[in-house]
């Protein structure tokens, strides 16, 4: 029976991570640094709010964090010679980048979860729930953005050094924003990483914020996909096509998922406010 | 079993191949010849559709096997892994996986190092790991890129004598900078000049010495 390549190149990938120091090593640094802010904050503040904001610490540094468990994926085949082996036995570009981004967002994943049981016991679930999903979302989005870097450049420097630029870019796309007039402004802050996960922290689950991170991750996966193609064909014309239909069906997608107004509140406050006491520690900051 | 119609495939300003027509059939093994970017490790990469022709046409039928001129290994996993990992790749049922394993094992002598990483084996064994790998799934067409270049006299007789036990029932298709070597396994070479096939040589009807060879490329 034909085994499915993706998947192949999904466990092959995933056992990767824990048969090199790289797992271990972003795991034991993100404890200590999680650890660390984890207990900042609860000299400030009480058990809800610390897990908010150490969320909101953690999405930013997820963006210097998830490049790094992208960037070996490609640069690690050029240096084993390993690409041959995938081409030679017909796997697909698009296999060979799904198997290899489902695999890091596994990881993140992972990474995310140990941290749960604290978080659960110190808030309330569905606010922490929210939380979590946004920051595992925004994740997703930078893995896939890691994904294009590792496919473009030859080195993992060069794969890492893009994942950061692009990452924090996309990071701070809601304040960049405000320098460009209505419509382009209106756009900018709705693909904006940080805009969406300050709504998910207040407890909020918007179809249009859940979208807009999916479909960003799918025009970056699709991207990677595409320069793959052609860096083995060479097909200029039809690259440069194929990723021009990527990103229109893209911005397509984005626009109508921005017109989506519907969302679930998991905070127990009315929609649209925020909580007496996250009102008064946001006055009081 | 792979035919070249009207194939290029250039780089930018760098070397590639230009306009090659040929075909290779089951039975020959066929060395392809030429100095540095004379093309050859492009024609290679086109056989094995690692890379698409720019112009033209490259038809090819059987399964295929390729061992590029470094081992295509992943130095942290195991080779008993590694195996099981590329015959999954190659689509070896579950039920034959082990016996393939057995065999190909056995075949380059490597049942003392089964369970040692990869990466902290000498290049000699990841040598023979890349040629095992490209022949588990017993291919009908096999293509090599300097196939014994990292090993040693005696593997490389043995290598080579294997080779030709294989021939018969396979087309094979060899790069190499050993004379001798083309010299004793070849049936046919294709020489390549500046990306364009400049001799197409028959050795059964016509057997060349080495300087003749030599000369020509």
């Amino acid at each position: 029976m034909k085994s499915i390549k993706w998947a192949l190149i999904f466990r092959r990938e995933f056992r990767s991570y824990f048969q090199t120091p790289l797992a271990y090593s972003v795991l034991s640094s993100l404890s200590l640094l999680g650890g660390y802010l984890m207990t900042s904050l609860m000299a400030y503040f009480q058990n809800s709010l610390v897990v908010t904001f150490w969320l909101g610490n953690m999405g930013l540094i997820s963006v210097f964090l998830c490049p790094l468990l992208t960037m070996k994926t490609f640069s690690e085949e050029r240096e084993n010679h390993t690409r041959w082996l995938w081409q030679s036995a017909g796997i697909s570009q698009g296999s060979m980048v799904w198997g290899k981004y489902l695999s890091a967002a596994a990881l993140w994943t992972l990474i995310l979860s140990m941290s749960l049981p604290i978080a659960f016991i110190m808030g309330k679930g569905a606010l922490i729930g929210a939380g979590y999903l946004g920051v595992a979302l925004v994740g997703y989005v930078l893995l896939a953005i890691g994904m294009t870097g590792a496919v473009m450049f030859e080195s993992q420097i060069g794969a890492a050094l893009w994942g950061w630029m692009l990452g924090l870019a996309f990071w701070m796309l809601g304040g960049i924003a405000t320098a460009f007039p209505a419509p382009i402004q209106t756009a900018l802050t709705f693909m904006g990483l940080q805009t969406h996960l300050d709504q998910f922290l207040q407890g909020t689950i918007s179809v249009a914020a859940v979208g807009m991170y999916l479909i960003s991750a799918l025009i970056w996966i699709a991207l990677s996909i595409q320069i793959l193609r052609f860096r083995q064909d060479l097909n200029q014309r039809q690259g440069l096509r194929n990723g021009l239909a990527t990103l229109m069906l893209g911005g397509v997608a984005l626009w109508g998922i921005s017109n989506v107004n519907w969302e679930v509140d998991g905070s127990g406050r009315i929609p649209g406010t925020l909580s007496a006491k996250t009102q008064k520690v946001l006055k009081e900051l | 079993m792979i035919k070249f119609e009207h194939v290029t495939r250039e780089f930018g300003n760098q070397k590639g191949v230009k306009d090659l027509n040929f075909e290779i059939h089951s039975g020959e093994i066929t060395a392809l010849l030429g100095r540095n970017g004379a093309g050859k490790t492009t024609t290679l990469k086109l056989m094995t559709g690692c890379l698409t022709p720019a112009a033209g046409k490259m038809t090819r039928q059987g399964s295929l096997g390729f061992v590029p001129d470094h081992a295509p290994v992943y130095p942290e996993m195991t080779l008993d892994a590694y195996l099981k990992f590329v015959a999954e790749l190659r689509d070896i049922p579950n039920s034959e996986q082990g016996q393939a394993i057995d065999q190909i094992v056995s075949k380059f002598e490597l049942e003392a190092v089964l369970d040692r990483i990869i990466g902290h084996l000498s290049k000699g064994y990841q040598q023979r790991i890349g040629l095992a790998q490209g022949l588990l799934h017993n291919p009908e067409i096999l293509i090599l890129d300097e196939p014994t270049a990292s090993l040693d006299p005696e593997q490389q007789r043995q290598t080579r004598e294997w080779l030709k036990t294989l021939a018969p029932r396979k087309a094979i298709v060899i790069s190499s900078h050993s004379l001798d070597e083309v010299a004793q396994l070849a049936s046919r070479i294709l020489i390549l000049k500046d990306g364009r096939l400049e001799h197409d040589i028959e050795l059964r009807n016509r057997p060349l010495s080495n300087e003749e060879i030599g000369a020509l490329i």
